[in-house]
């Protein structure tokens, strides 16, 4: 099933290479979800999660042809996100040293998802990042080291270490209700 | 209470809603393209700026050189530089200035050269039928200082 989403995904951006719209529509249906999960674990804000992606999408329009060329869409595409987060991380650390931490969260989440927010917020952004892109992006081990330039191993013993982290941080939400 | 399993724990994370796009896909275009457009601007005004700078250095540069160049006319003649008359460079960067300097210096060299031959250096050897030094062999007294930007101190 998997496989089948890889090569429609692959075949969507050759039609976006083309410059058939349907190849970006089938992208944005398919990964704008995942995508943009994947930019708020990173800053935290849904308001520059939206940027991200769209800045990403514009990107990929941008790109032309070349599209034609990505071999892992879903890894690429994960990998862009991640290269936008961290251009404008430097841009603001260059503008306003003091404002990097800022990232009010615009659009709270639902009450049963609370718990699970605050205890993927408390884990450090590299293992945040993993569990996300697994979880939530539906990547293998595999397509995270390569969205992440980490070794495969490395993704999935961050992973594992993420997953205790949370189990504990959790049976600690739900001991304190 | 008992810890969740690892199986579990994943399926609570997969259930919860993380966030959503809060754009449909024209719009994502629209505000992603305006903001490559910004971005390019910015890099654009950042290159301006900088060649601006690199100018403006340059020029001041070219002020100090042209400063220290008042001696050297002095010391060379002021007839050299008025010989030069219109075909002076305009000393208006550090690159002109030093360009200016080294064709005074030529000039001022010619205006040494003997006229008369020199047996001990090889004279008017140098010279090619036209009477322009530089001729394709020159002496070997005179070669190295050939390869040195064309002074020909004898």
């Amino acid at each position: 099933m998997a496989f089948d989403a890889d090569e429609k995904l692959r075949e969507a951006f050759r039609l976006a290479a083309q410059g058939v719209r349907a190849g970006l529509e089938w992208i944005w249906a398919e990964c704008a979800r995942p995508l943009h999960n994947y930019a708020f674990a990173l800053t935290g804000s849904q308001a520059e999660a939206d940027d991200v992606l769209a800045e990403v999408i514009a990107a990929l329009i941008a790109k032309g042809p070349k599209l034609a060329r990505v071999r892992q869409p879903r890894a690429y595409l994960f990998a862009a996100v991640r290269n936008e987060v961290r251009y404008r991380a430097r841009r603001r650390a260059r503008r306003a040293p003091d404002c990097i931490a800022d990232a009010p969260n615009a659009s709270l989440p639902r009450a049963e998802d609370l718990a699970v927010h605050e205890a993927l917020m408390a884990l450090p952004v590299a293992q945040r990042e993993v569990v996300v892109l697994h979880i939530w992006g539906g990547l293998t081990f595999e397509e995270v080291a390569q969205a992440i330039g980490v070794s495969p191993n490395t993704a999935a013993s961050r992973y594992r270490y993420a997953l205790e982290k949370l189990r504990r941080l959790m049976a600690d939400e739900t001991n304190e209700r | 209470m008992k810890p969740m399993s690892a199986d579990e724990l994943e399926a609570r994370l997969r259930a919860a809603e993380l966030s959503r796009p809060g754009l449909g896909l024209e719009a994502a275009i629209r505000r992603g393209q305006a903001a490559q457009a910004r971005r390019e601007w910015g890099t654009l005004a950042r290159l301006a700026a900088v060649a601006l700078f690199v100018w403006v250095l340059d020029l001041a540069a070219g002020f100090a050189v042209d400063k220290s160049l008042a001696g050297f006319h002095h010391s060379r003649g002021a007839d050299v530089v008025a010989r030069a008359g219109p075909q002076e460079p305009p000393a208006s960067g550090a690159l002109a200035v030093v360009w200016q300097r080294r064709w005074l210096e030529q000039m001022a060299c010619e205006d040494w050269m003997p006229l008369e031959p020199n047996p001990q250096v090889g004279g008017l050897k140098d010279r090619d039928p036209a009477g322009r030094r530089g001729s394709a062999e020159p002496s070997a007294t005179r070669r190295t200082s050939w390869r040195h930007g064309g002074r020909a101190y004898v």
